[in-house]
Parts: C-alpha cells; sequence; structure tokens
C-alpha cells in the first residue's frame, strides 16, 4: 500500500466509544465511500474514560522520525478506539525513558497532579546490526506501580511500526484494562472488485489490508485457525463448493474436502486439530469432523434433513448447527462423541441459523428471521436468554471481535453489500464500510 | 424430499417406473405430487410468500439456459447438425431442453419440492437420458438469496439431489447425474423483489 493511500484510508476509520470496556471495530471500504467521508464516531454516553498520557516517543536517531510518527499514531488510534482512555495532551517535561525505572514516588506523584492515571514512555534505538529497538515502560500513578514494558527489535519498515504498535497496545491494554489486547489480530473478509472476488486480510484496525486469494467465482464461510496462522474456506473455484485450508504465511493452499456434491461450512475445533465441516457426500447436508488436513470424515449427524453451519462450543464437546429436521430451520446442539441425539435449542421464530459462539463461551449469536428480515441474535449460554441486535434486513455471517464485546458481520444497506458492526448487548449498532463492489463475510481471527 | 422421495419409491416399488406410459404416468406423477404435498405440509414450513412462476409469466413450460443473460444471446437458428449429448434440437426441444442442452426448474420459498407442472419435463428428461447410458446430466441447484449463505448452499443442494432422485426413481443411472449446489451465489436476478427471487430459485439442467 503506498503511502498516500495508507493516509487517505485512515479517514476511512473512526472510532466507536461503546459502553463499558468494548473495543473498537474498523473496517476498510473503497473511494467512494472516502469521497463521502464515511465517518463513524459514536462516544460512550455517560462513559468514565480513564486519562492516560503517551508521551512522544524519543528517536535516537533522527531518521527514524517516520518509524516513530507511524507508532505513535497507530498506538493513540487504538487506545482512542478501545472507548476506555482518554488521552490527554503531553506536557513538554517528558523523563527520558532511563529515568523512569525504578521511577520515583516523586515522578508518579508529578503525572498524577497533571490527571494522567498511567502515563507510557518510549525510546526508539538503533541496534548493532542496524534494526530498530522500540522500548517503552507503563507507569500506573495511580498505585505508584511500575507495569513494565517491551523491548521490540524489528527492521525500520512501516509495516513494522504498525506491528510494534499494536503490541505496545495490547500490551498498554492488558495491563490497564485487565483483558487481553487484540489489536495484533487480523480480520479477514471478500471484497468484490469488478468480476473477482478478492480474499483480503487486515489489520484490527482495517489497515495494511493484503489480498491472500484472487478468484472469478465466490469464496464464502471464512473461518480462521485458532493460532491465526490458517485459514479454511469454501471457494467455487472449481466449479462447485471445495474447503480449503490456507496458510496465510506460505500461501500454501490445501483441499481438505472435495467429495461428490457441495463441501462447505468449516468451523475449527478449539484445539485446532480437527474441522466440523459439512459434505454431501452421503446424500443430505450432514456435519462431519475431519482432521486439519482433511482426513479421517467421521459423521456426526443423520437423517434426510439438512444440517448444517456447526461451530464449536468452548469447550470443543459439542457443535451447534442448523437443521431444518423439525421442518423449519433451527439451531441444535450435539455431542462430539455422538453419545446424546441431537437437542434442539432454538424456539422462536421460523427461521434461526448460522450459530457462532463467542471466544469467551458465553454468548452465541445466530441469524433470526422476524417479520420478513434476517438479523443478528445474541444467545446468552449461560440462561438461554435471546436478544435481536442488529437491523437486518439481510444481515448474515455473524463473527466476534476477540473480546466477545462486538460481532461483525456481512449487510447489506441500500442493496450493497457493507459490513456492520453491533456491541454483542445490541446497544450501539453501527455500519463500519460502504463499498461501490461490496465487503461480506468477515472474520475476525482469535487471540493466539 | 429424500424422505417423500423414498416413501414414493416404496409405493411404486413394483410399477416399473423405468417403463411408466400412459396412465401409469398420470400414477406416478399423482403420487409425486401427492408426496410433495406432504412434504409441503410437515417437513416444509409454509414460508411461501406468493411467488409467482416465472414460467406462468414466460408461457413456455420451461425457462431454458442455464446462464444468466443466456436468454438473450442464443443464436436464432441452431445449426441443424449439433447435437448435445447425443441429441438432435427436436430431440432437446421436445424435453424441454434449448438448442444448448440446458433447462431450469424452479422452486417455492424455502421448499425442495418438485412443483406439479414440471413433472413432465423431469420424465422427459428421464426417457431422454435413459435413451443414451453416454449422456451425462449437471443439475446445478440455486436458491434466492433469504437466509444464510451456508443454510442456502444446503437448500440448493437438496433442490438439485431432489431431481437427481426423482430421476433414478424414473430409472436413470446414478452415475449419469451429478448434482451441486451454488446456494445464493449466482443470483439470475439480482432484483431484491419477489419476482427476482422467483427466478433464483431454481435447479440449472445441462446435457453433457
Amino acid at each position: 500500500m503506498s503511502p498516500a493511500t495508507t493516509n487517505s484510508t485512515r479517514r476511512r476509520f473512526a472510532a466507536i466509544a461503546p459502553l463499558g470496556i468494548a473495543l473498537m471495530i474498523l473496517l476498510g471500504s473503497l473511494q467512494s465511500a472516502l469521497a463521502q467521508g464515511l465517518k463513524i464516531d459514536i462516544t460512550g454516553v455517560g462513559e468514565k474514560l480513564s486519562p492516560i498520557a503517551v508521551a512522544p516517543i524519543a528517536p535516537m536517531n533522527p531518521a527514524d522520525r517516520a518509524f516513530v510518527e507511524t507508532v505513535q499514531e497507530v498506538l493513540e488510534a487504538n487506545l482512542r478506539r478501545t472507548g476506555a482512555f482518554n488521552l490527554l495532551p503531553v506536557a513538554p517535561q517528558v523523563p527520558a525513558l532511563n529515568d523512569t525505572i525504578g521511577a520515583s514516588a516523586d515522578l508518579f506523584k508529578r503525572w498524577k497532579s497533571q490527571g494522567a492515571d498511567a502515563l507510557v514512555v518510549s525510546g526508539l534505538y538503533r541496534t548493532a546490526d542496524g534494526r530498530v529497538d522500540l522500548r517503552f515502560r507503563l507507569l500506573d500513578n495511580l498505585q505508584n506501580r511500575d507495569l513494565g514494558g517491551l523491548s521490540l527489535v524489528t527492521s525500520a519498515t512501516t509495516l513494522d511500526a504498525r506491528r510494534s504498535a499494536h503490541r505496545m497496545a495490547d500490551y498498554i491494554y492488558e495491563k490497564l484494562t485487565g483483558e487481553p489486547g487484540f489489536f495484533s489480530t487480523r480480520l479477514a473478509y471478500v471484497r468484490k472488485e469488478g468480476n473477482n472476488q478478492v480474499l483480503m486480510i487486515a489489520d484490527s484496525d482495517g489497515e495494511n489490508a493484503q489480498p491472500a486469494l484472487r478468484s472469478a467465482q465466490p469464496i464464502i464461510s471464512l473461518a480462521w485457525s485458532p493460532d491465526g496462522t490458517r485459514l479454511a474456506y469454501v471457494s467455487f473455484e472449481s466449479g462447485k463448493a471445495v474447503v480449503y485450508v490456507h496458510e496465510l504465511a506460505t500461501g500454501r493452499r490445501q483441499v481438505v474436502a472435495n467429495y461428490r456434491g457441495s463441501n462447505s461450512a468449516p468451523a475449527w475445533s478449539p484445539d485446532g486439530r480437527q474441522l466440523a465441516v459439512v459434505l454431501t457426500k452421503d446424500g443430505s447436508s450432514q456435519i462431519y469432523l475431519v482432521n486439519a488436513d482433511g482426513s479421517n470424515p467421521r459423521r456426526l449427524t443423520t437423517g434426510s434433513a439438512i444440517n448444517t453451519e456447526p461451530t464449536f462450543s468452548h469447550d470443543g464437546q459439542s457443535v451447534f448447527f442448523t437443521s431444518d429436521r423439525g421442518g423449519s430451520a433451527q439451531i441444535y446442539r450435539v455431542n462430539v462423541n455422538g453419545t446424546f441425539p441431537p437437542e434442539r435449542i432454538t424456539f422462536e421464530g421460523p427461521f434461526n441459523a448460522r450459530p457462532v459462539v463467542s471466544p469467551d463461551g458465553k454468548l452465541m449469536a445466530f441469524i433470526a428471521r422476524r417479520d420478513g428480515k434476517f438479523l443478528v441474535a445474541v444467545r446468552d449460554l449461560a440462561n438461554g436468554q435471546e436478544r435481536i441486535v442488529s437491523n437486518g434486513p439481510k444481515d448474515d455471517s455473524p463473527s466476534f471481535a476477540p473480546s466477545s464485546k462486538w460481532i461483525i458481520f456481512s449487510s447489506q444497506i441500500a442493496g450493497k453489500d457493507a459490513l456492520s458492526a453491533v456491541s454483542s448487548d445490541g446497544r450501539v449498532r453501527t455500519r463500519i464500510s460502504l463499498d461501490t463492489g461490496g465487503i461480506r463475510n468477515p472474520a475476525w481471527g482469535r487471540l493466539p | 424430499m429424500t424422505e417423500s422421495l423414498s416413501k414414493a419409491q416404496g409405493l411404486l416399488g413394483h410399477s416399473r417406473l423405468g417403463a411408466i406410459h400412459g396412465s401409469k404416468r398420470l400414477v406416478f406423477v399423482g403420487l409425486l405430487t401427492i408426496s410433495a404435498t406432504l412434504l409441503g405440509g410437515c417437513a416444509s414450513v409454509s414460508l411461501d410468500e406468493d411467488p409467482k412462476s416465472p414460467r406462468a409469466r414466460g408461457g413456455a413450460p420451461i425457462v431454458s439456459a442455464a446462464n444468466p443473460g443466456a436468454e438473450g444471446t442464443r443464436p436464432p437458428e441452431p445449426a441443424p447438425e449439433r447435437r448435445v449429448a447425443g441429441f438432435s434440437a427436436a430431440e432437446l426441444s421436445a424435453a424441454g431442453f434449448n438448442a444448448e442442452g440446458k433447462a431450469s426448474i424452479f422452486f417455492d420459498f424455502d421448499s425442495t419440492n418438485i412443483r406439479q407442472q414440471d413433472l413432465p419435463i423431469i420424465d422427459q428428461t428421464a426417457r431422454l437420458m435413459k435413451r443414451s447410458s453416454q449422456a451425462r446430466l449437471l443439475v446445478e441447484g440455486h436458491t434466492d438469496a433469504r437466509g444464510t449463505s451456508e443454510y442456502n448452499l444446503a437448500l440448493g443442494q437438496k433442490r438439485a439431489d431432489s431431481i437427481r432422485t426423482a430421476l433414478g426413481l424414473l430409472g436413470v443411472a446414478e452415475t449419469q447425474v451429478d448434482a451441486v449446489s451454488h446456494g445464493e451465489e449466482y443470483p439470475r436476478s439480482t432484483d431484491q423483489s419477489e419476482e427476482g427471487f422467483a427466478v433464483n430459485r431454481r435447479a440449472d439442467l445441462s446435457l453433457q
């Protein structure tokens, strides 16, 4: 991506500061959206933001100014988008990084008096082999604690500056909120470009989007491996639905299911060793468990009805799926050992499908048909309570953010495919991209 | 559908579906219709929203051309010697296929039942296929955009399978028919109207 594009891309994104500690979801879009100045800017209502200060990063070598500016900008944008922090302007008298080691009570007091609950101090150094070493330290001024820091040694590229900034943000977010940061996770989606469908992989802020696969035929049902190195999906490139696993670092692709009829709906087991897939090789659409390389298919469902859209429970012991065995599409759960018959779990409405379990295992998002519209719904798996959280009319492919606090999904706005996002409690709803061609099928990678 | 057709097979087990003629064909058609009706009553929720048959508008029994846009580009006069899967244009036409060996069958919303008015083409297709063991038929199931993409993929497969099963009941060798699904991914119409949806809920048959 050229620097010019990167700059303009920034305007595509804006912050949502939702209620409670939440995260921001942002995704890329196209020039038309830019021209319209698409901006999502939702601020938390009545939410107390924690004031923190991020001191300017001092480069030892003036040639590294561009690198530190990228780090600073990406880091601050990440922290703002969490909706958890208020970034204070920083007074000029920032201590040098080395002076903050074993920080004195006086230092904490001084920054606390300036209103900063926490302070990030950083420096950029050059290693003997010419790489850059970004070091930072996080100070908790409220409790006079040194929360430590990292030394991130990388090449001096813009890409590495972004990566280091995401890792910094992850560290700071986790230390200050107690929840793991998600900035280093990645987002996959399918973008329509003319007659082509392009599988894109982007950073969590929607930046740095790279094509991973270009095809004249549809690509659907993206699913990240739990370790974030591979993506399973369904591609129609051979003229029918075939399941592939794509190793992103190498671009190596493996066909994991290409049987008679259709092969679809891949879902990873929590340990990444198995996939649940839907095959029609023995008649109607049935759910099978296969090894990650596609070997050893074991059938999990039976009967003549449709069984599809599997997703593993958090403990990997059961699989939720959609079936029309009861006369309409509803969600069922089956034990992976097949020891119990599937149990129906949704009863409201004529169509409930495409379940996906949140990373923390507490929620299940799915698509519900209500009054002719297809909407995102969320079920509390502990008490079975369900809530509609989107507006429709044609929402699909819900995917939880790594924190489980947000759901990103395919939607249609004025007949165009666009991504939307909603907080899992349904209180903050937003469109996050608009595209002349269309963007759909999002999948947010999990925390490593 | 598979279940109902199995019932139909059981009922018709000794009536030699492969050689149905005259009144026997009517019996078959009747039973298939009954099974379809039964299915409509139990397995398929009545989500149908007064779908307008694309056929009703076109007047012809089958809208041919599996490919979007093919209707407009069909050669006005196919070369007389041209044959598809060994069949002459006249044979294809009599069975409801166009000169490229393509035909489409349409479905009601969320339904995989072959509609009564399409049973003749199923029957004609079966006769054609049985005449040449070399002939192959690809059945591609499609759905409208409503619902989820994966559920629709399964629904399209069930539509394609219901046609393959019906052909099997009529004596066509299983190896002659391949059934796949394209779900909602290849709409013939992008119209977000009931008419647009109706032409997308189809199985495209193509002789090879």
